[in-house]
């Protein structure tokens, strides 16, 4: 929009949102829009005071589309094409904030696709797209696409395409581009190099120049993105290549989508990793980001079982992996002295190498990372001097090394194994107790403890298939201890990049994916983490009928901030009294449930009466087993 | 914060509160006032801010608190771990105060036994490690 230099009186009513109505629906010249306004005019009660634009005003304000040279009524336009070759990825959803860049394709999936597969997910901006993609992608163990604007878009977009990477999952983004723009407005939309935006996180970007390499790049961003270490793609398409006819002479068939296997470990490497898991005396195995699928889930809790071996699912950043109320779930108790560690998609291993060496023990890495060709991010572990590195995928690779185990296992081994599961079993259970003792202190506090938070949560949801949506980064572990996670789709992760914003959109990607299977799905999320693009997010699954509980955990604060500059002035001996500054999100507090209604959401809070929550809970989750989402403000302690 | 930060910050913590309650010249405890406690607890140090209001959470669990009174007060006033800073300030009275609160936070807690949702969690079966 043009902007103008003179004042305009106080009260009056925003130019750009007066015409917004007009401007919106106008196909041609500007003086249709002034027609428009005109009788807008006449339309609206008049206001004193409000002064109404000119004439003038809307001719400066009105963008006129972008010229198209040689525009005429085209019947095969090469954008549907580009829709039937999507088709051939299996698609289910496209999230899509619009934009002019991408206008060709976005006509042809509504009308050429019948906007299904993909349907479009009308999203509020492009950042939450790619975290719904982000989200919905681990639930539903398949890539969804996003289709952002040109340059404005995909730097919306960039945040979200960065935790995708960080947290190795794929997302198909593509990118609209119109080149060489006349417009001042679609000017900076173009760029010499578009995919250089987001290069740095990306697995592979291509710009495409013709539509047979469209296909080609397409299906090769598809395959790259989903072989492991996998992450985000990009496929930037010229808005003229969308727009253009499919020439008469271009053969053009879809490629059929021929996706390589997993790679897997190197059997000889395999075979040596079976023999020190097979003889080993206390093994231990420590998960990163393992289970991309049920069968991963499965084929750990499998040869855990068979060395009856602890497994040590990571914190933050490690997905599930393995059954949290397991017997064998954790590091074995304090007592437990490991001679073989085998690390699983755990892309840093140092710890355990320094762990085990001292006493002559070994370590195993299977990890998909040492496949991966390095970037700009330093979000790849330190090296570690292991003793057996296979560079493969883990989930893939395990039943192999199952395999293994099982062949060099004798009936001596197997006993050992029995009484080493029994004291494994004993410790975790002494762990197990301590732990649901801690959850009593600060029980019936308000704000209300995390502890009892979950608790809570878990008392409501015990008869139902539920998944946690979320990511655990700001409820310490008591998702875990409190809530038996006993199958693969309980929880979907953290947001990979460790930056916030990502927890409600991904909440509602993963409800999405969940939805189609019944599952109750709930997100908790901080307050920080919602102030981001949650509310816009809210309203996507409000729209689209998304079915998600979303719980605030609202300490009212950037709260791990409050506890790092409380301890920088501590240091510096200045006191507390100025540590809030900046970091707390009061005065005025935000009511959430009034944003989340304004978004057309059910929600109640702020609820700071833990007796008051659990009946909250009940009357929420009524709606979303309804079908819908609903929010819950609680009013939380900081951690 | 990494595991192996939390690891070490844990050995020193202890290390620490050892040396602390060793090196603590023996003496009558000072009489803590848990009410005045907790209000320093919760406002003028804000300790709530990693402890949480009830010391129920935080890197560094305080309840049970299972150090002397002296050595509380040293470790505080001298603390060696990185995420826990020194409060040299903090004179020894209001120390005491606080560690009467946080010596009251066990006995006020309800037992397990008594909230249903947690004897609940407690008593379902964990899954048994079949061999």
């Amino acid at each position: 929009m043009a902007q103008r230099d003179d004042d305009t009186p106080a009260g009056s009513v925003d130019r750009r949102s007066f015409l917004k109505g007009a401007a919106a629906g106008a196909a041609g010249a500007a003086s249709s829009i002034v027609a428009s306004t005109v009788s807008a005019q006449r339309a609206a009660p008049a206001r004193t005071g409000i002064a109404r634009p000119s004439e003038a005003d809307a001719r400066a304000d009105f963008v006129p589309p972008e010229p198209r040279p040689g525009a005429q009524f085209i019947r095969n336009p090469g954008s549907d094409y580009m829709v039937d070759v999507l088709k051939a990825l299996d698609f289910d959803y496209v999230a899509v904030n619009p934009g002019s860049a991408f206008e060709g394709i976005h006509e042809s999936l509504i009308n050429h696709g019948g906007n299904r597969k993909p349907e479009i997910l009308t999203v509020l901006h492009e950042e939450a797209g790619a975290a719904i993609a982000h989200g919905y992608a681990k639930a539903a163990g398949k890539p969804m696409m996003t289709l952002m604007h040109g340059t404005v878009g995909l730097l919306h977009a960039s945040m979200g395409l960065f935790q995708a990477w960080c947290d190795r999952v794929p997302v198909f983004a593509v990118v609209g581009h119109l080149r060489n723009p006349t417009s001042v407005v679609n000017r900076p939309h173009s760029a010499q190099d578009m995919g250089a935006l987001v290069r740095d996180f990306m697995k592979v970007d291509d710009e495409p120049t013709n539509l047979e390499v469209f296909a080609s790049i397409a299906m090769r961003a598809y395959t790259i993105g989903r072989t492991p270490p996998m992450g985000p793609t990009l496929l930037v398409v010229d808005s003229e290549l969308q727009e253009a006819p499919i020439p008469e002479s271009a053969s053009l068939s879809v490629p059929r989508l021929s996706m390589p296997s997993i790679p897997q470990g190197d059997s000889a490497a395999v075979r040596e990793a079976a023999r020190l898991l097979a003889t080993a005396e206390r093994p231990l195995i420590r998960t990163g980001k393992l289970a991309r699928t049920p069968a991963g889930w499965d084929s750990l809790v499998e040869l855990a079982e068979l060395l009856q071996a602890p497994v040590d699912v990571g914190g933050y950043g490690s997905w599930q992996d393995f059954p949290s109320w397991h017997a064998l779930y954790g590091s074995g108790g304090p007592d437990y002295r490991p001679d073989v560690i085998l690390g699983l998609e755990l892309n840093d291993m140092t710890a355990s190498v320094r762990a085990v060496r001292a006493g002559g023990g070994k370590t195993i890495s299977i990890c998909s990372e040492y496949l991966s060709q390095g970037h700009n991010i330093h979000d790849f572990g330190s090296y570690a001097e292991v003793d057996v590195a296979i560079g493969g995928d883990g989930e893939a690779t395990l039943p192999a090394l199952i395999e293994e185990v099982r062949r060099q296992s004798s009936g001596s081994t197997a006993r050992a194994r029995v009484e080493r599961g029994r004291a494994i079993a004993a410790a975790h259970k002494a762990v197990r107790e301590r732990e649901i003792d801690d959850a009593r202190y600060g029980w019936s506090s308000s704000p209300i403890s995390v502890p009892r938070m979950v608790a809570e949560l878990g008392r409501q949801i015990q008869n139902d298939d539920w998944a946690i949506v979320s990511g655990h980064q700001f409820t310490g572990n008591w998702q875990r201890r409190l809530l038996n996670h006993d199958k693969f789709h309980r929880y979907n992760g953290d947001c990979g990049g460790f930056g916030i914003g990502y927890d409600t959109p991904a909440s509602v990607g993963g409800a999405l994916a969940h939805r189609e299977h019944g599952r109750l799905s709930i997100g908790i999320v901080g307050d920080g983490d919602f102030n981001f693009v949650g509310p816009g997010a809210l309203w996507t699954a409000a729209h689209h009928k998304i079915p998600l509980l979303l719980i605030i955990h609202n300490n009212r604060a950037y709260h791990a901030e409050v506890m790092l500059v409380q301890r920088t002035a501590a240091r510096r001996g200045r006191g507390n009294a100025n540590v809030d500054i900046g970091n707390v999100i009061t005065d005025p507090a935000p009511d959430y449930a009034k944003i989340a209604q304004g978004y057309g959401v059910y929600a109640e809070g702020p609820i700071a009466d833990p007796a008051a929550l659990g009946p909250a809970l009940e009357r929420a989750l009524a709606r979303v087993r309804a079908g819908e989402p609903a929010l819950l403000d609680v009013i939380s302690q900081p951690r | 914060m990494s595991h192996r930060a939390i690891r070490l910050s844990f050995v020193a913590a202890v290390a620490a509160l050892a040396g602390a309650a060793s090196a603590q010249p023996p003496g009558e405890p000072l009489a803590g006032d848990a009410a005045r406690g907790r209000a320093l607890f919760a406002d003028t140090f804000n300790c709530y801010a990693c402890h949480g209001f009830d010391a129920q959470s935080g890197e560094r669990r305080l309840v049970p608190l299972n150090y002397t009174q002296e050595g509380f007060i040293t470790f505080v006033q001298s603390s060696p771990l990185p995420n826990m800073p020194a409060y040299p300030d903090a004179s020894a009275q209001q120390l005491a105060d606080i560690y009467a609160y946080i010596r009251t936070i066990p006995a006020d807690a309800p037992a397990v036994a008594d909230v249903p949702l947690l004897r609940d969690i407690l008593e379902r079966k964990t899954r048994a490690a079949t061999p």
